[in-house]
């Protein structure tokens, strides 16, 4: 049932895109794959919470934005600094979409 | 039930967002594919840079070629020659203007009534007046002649165009003053001569004839066209091998076109 409403407003997202017609800007390339891959993370993350039947919409939140955020400001800190961080936040957050499929 | 709805809810609109970010990185993606130049076009560009390279670099090396050559003892001199040929030529061909001592011929019909008997034509000035005349100051030593301001050069001929005469393409119209620049005794004497031209063509017919002798006359340079489209250079021209000519004569007629733009500029 979580699935088909996941799955559904996934579609009705991609419509929307479709039918909006915008592109992300180039030079913001790098944050919009941060913000994807932490969207991505938080509705499997939540998906599971809903399973386990513990979903608690402060956590979902607050752990959505917590780690976005911080995936951003490294990203953009980094590229303050000169040091990319940009290939390392995408690959902790790979790691945790990895992680989340139930290999058992 | 009302919770788990929530979490639903809240899932579904994550959702949502995840697929339009989706959407529009796509879109970025493939719009920075189709922004980006075509495969070998880095090669194309360097390659045309290596050849303005080499155009630029050939260039400087004939450039300094010519200059060395300029360098070599006997060019100028070589020069020097060139300039005062190409001085006597244009002086030659009538493409300097000049000025100097002459005659002021002016020629025009005949004002009184011919008798009823006389062909009236005989009484007008005709082209082969003005042909004879420049002919007599030809042979008496003129060094230029203008025929109403027309320079007369050697491919200068002279018409019957109905009321007027033309000389070349130039309409001639009545007074016809001829200037011829010489030694202004010695031309009149020539012209004026017993039994010459003027005494047996041209006052036994009653034309306005009037020479006077000036001490500065003015001849302008000659204005027409240049054109050797059917002349090439002989075969006596042993200086120039069979296989040169045609270029030669190229070179000929651009060294005209070069004379006649500096005579116009000049007047």
């Amino acid at each position: 049932m979580i699935w088909v409403s996941s799955l559904f407003g996934l579609a009705f997202g991609v419509f929307l895109g479709l039918v909006i017609p915008w592109q992300i800007p180039l030079a913001y390339g790098k944050y919009s794959v941060v913000l994807i891959l932490a969207v991505a993370d938080a509705v499997l993350s939540g998906i599971q919470a809903y399973k386990r039947e513990d979903f608690s919409l402060s956590r979902f939140g607050g752990g959505f934005f917590a780690l976005a955020g911080l995936g951003l400001f490294l990203v953009w800190f980094g590229e303050r600094l000169g040091v990319d961080f940009f290939p390392g936040v995408v690959v902790v957050f790979c790691l945790r979409l990895f992680w989340r499929v139930p290999l058992r | 039930m009302l919770r788990v709805r929530g979490s639903q809810v809240v899932l579904g609109l994550a959702s949502v967002l995840l697929g339009m970010l989706l959407v529009f990185q796509y879109r970025a993606g493939t719009g920075l594919r189709r922004d980006l130049p075509p495969p070998g076009y880095n090669e194309l560009a360097s390659h045309i840079e290596r050849l303005e390279v080499e155009a630029r670099v050939r260039g400087q090396r004939l450039e300094e070629e010519i200059g060395a050559l300029r360098e070599l003892p006997g060019a100028a001199k070589a020069g020097a020659d060139y300039d005062e040929e190409l001085r006597l030529l244009r002086l030659a061909s009538g493409l300097y203007p000049l000025s100097g001592p002459g005659l002021e011929i002016v020629l025009e019909d005949s004002g009184g009534e011919g008798l009823a008997f006389v062909d009236p034509n005989l009484l007008l000035v005709h082209y082969d007046h003005l042909l004879f005349l420049v002919n007599e100051l030809w042979v008496a030593g003129a060094e230029a002649v203008a025929v109403n301001g027309e320079r007369v050069v050697a491919q200068t001929g002279f018409t019957c165009a109905g009321p007027l005469i033309l000389a070349g393409t130039k309409r001639l119209a009545p007074p016809y003053v001829i200037h011829a620049l010489g030694d202004p005794a010695a031309l009149r004497a020539a012209l004026t001569m017993p039994g010459g031209f003027i005494e047996a063509q041209i006052q036994p017919y009653g034309l306005g004839l009037t020479i006077t002798e000036k001490s500065d006359l003015f001849i302008p340079a000659y204005r027409g066209d240049l054109v050797f489209d059917h002349a090439r250079l002989g075969r006596e021209d042993s200086h120039t091998p069979p296989d040169k000519r045609e270029d030669a004569c190229v070179h000929i007629r651009a060294y005209a076109e070069e004379l006649t733009e500096d005579g116009r500029a000049g007047d």
